[in-house]
């Protein structure tokens, strides 16, 4: 693993708009300045799939949230923006997990943020980041960015390709310590090391794998060949694990997931998953259950 | 008749993540908010109008938060006192009709 140069250029404020990917675009705070839509789709249908037993939730890929801004399309696992299902708040400490896809050119102008800790995964194409820190990188797929948000900063995250989507998880978990120092990094990981294997990517240790947060989390991703199966134990039995199928189909215990769908499961040690479909990925986060 | 503003009082250390707040929750139409980002002008606030709901923003100390949120609820126990997390963005009416719909639960579960 390599740890990225970050580009320190001391753009800010106005200078920042500037410099961004789509000067057109980032006159307005996209974020804050979406336009209301209508509940549209799912959202608030009863998920007849579920299984919610004593110590497992299911939320398949089609029960999700869905907005589609045009430039921005995504789906909610939890509640965001619009999409509000009281039902559909947070696992654990996980508050936020977004599957976004943005326009070419496209994305999110300068915004605020605190008290979060917010990951973004790339799946597909490049994201131009900049931040209040004076932080200005590219982080593409194989790569893991972390924003501490604490006290409070600003960032614009862009899609650098003008003739590409970029298509990447944003997560969010509530921070371990509230107002901690606003901090950003970002790691470029080998991604043959998650063939048959569970790589951890997320910790709350520095000099752990991973980059590392300011919660008790730990994140892993597994790329497998068909019927590769594999055991995951919890670091903190207390905690639960969150999986989410990124591509193809997996079974975790005695649930068959496809992709997107997303289950979690609290009050056990480890999880038994198993590929059912060649290069089947998945992403597991393991969180604290309270908040 | 016209239906009353939810009424906001958002407290923040942060200037620019308190103006953002304030802005986004005064779009909407059935929301109002004023801000303060010292405890005397909030708690001042307080004592001036009737609100609905307290938003406690990023940077304000665990003691400074805990003597907000005896005083409000001395002088109002059906003041909803909320933490807003993530500063002004994707979070912010999800936790303002949270909060409201735990509320009108809880009337309905007493009555």
């Amino acid at each position: 693993m390599e740890r990225k140069d970050f580009i320190r250029k001391g753009l800010m404020g106005t200078g920042m708009f500037v410099a961004s990917a789509s000067v057109g675009s980032v006159i307005k705070n996209d974020i804050d300045e979406l336009k209301e839509l209508d509940v549209i789709g799912f959202n608030h249908l009863p998920n007849t799939e579920s299984k919610v037993k004593a110590n497992t939730v299911l939320h398949k890929a089609d029960t999700r949230g869905h907005a589609n801004h045009g430039w921005l399309d995504s789906h909610h696992t939890f509640s965001f923006a619009n999409y509000y299902n009281p039902d559909r708040m947070h696992f654990g400490v996980l508050r936020v997990l977004n599957d976004d896809r943005v326009d070419g050119g496209k994305g999110f102008g300068r915004h605020p943020h605190d008290n979060m800790e917010i990951i973004s995964i790339p799946l597909e194409g490049d994201l131009e980041h900049k931040d209040s820190m004076d932080n200005v990188a590219v982080i593409k797929h194989g790569d893991i960015q972390v924003m501490s948000a604490g006290t409070g900063i600003f960032h614009s995250e862009y899609n650098k390709n003008e003739d590409q989507d970029a298509k990447f998880l944003q997560i969010w978990l509530f921070p371990k310590s509230k107002n901690v120092t606003p901090r950003y990094d970002q790691l470029t990981l080998n991604v043959e090391d998650r063939h048959n294997n569970l790589q951890q990517i997320l910790s709350p240790n520095a000099d752990d794998a991973g980059v590392w947060i300011n919660q008790d989390a730990w994140f892993h991703m597994g790329k497998f060949d068909k019927d590769f199966s594999v055991e995951y134990k919890l670091k903190n039995s207390k905690n639960g694990v969150y999986a989410f199928v990124l591509k193809g189909d997996i079974s975790i215990e005695d649930h068959a997931l496809n992709q997107r769908d997303g289950l979690g499961i609290w009050d056990t040690g480890s999880i038994a998953i198993k590929a059912n479909s060649q290069d089947a990925e998945v992403l597991l986060m393991e969180v604290p259950m309270s908040i | 008749m016209e239906t009353p503003k939810v009424n906001i009082l958002v407290v923040g250390r942060h200037e620019e993540i308190l103006e953002t707040v304030l802005r986004i929750i005064n779009k909407s139409e059935n929301w109002v908010a004023r801000g303060a980002m010292k405890d005397e002008e909030a708690i001042a606030l307080f004592d001036t109008e009737k609100f609905d709901i307290v938003l406690l923003c990023g940077g304000i100390q665990e003691e400074c938060e805990a003597v907000l949120r005896e005083t409000f609820k001395q002088k109002d126990p059906e003041i909803i006192i909320i933490q807003h997390y993530g500063g002004g963005s994707g979070l912010l009416s999800n936790e303002i009709i949270h909060a409201l719909s735990q509320r009108e639960s809880s009337k309905n579960y007493n009555v």
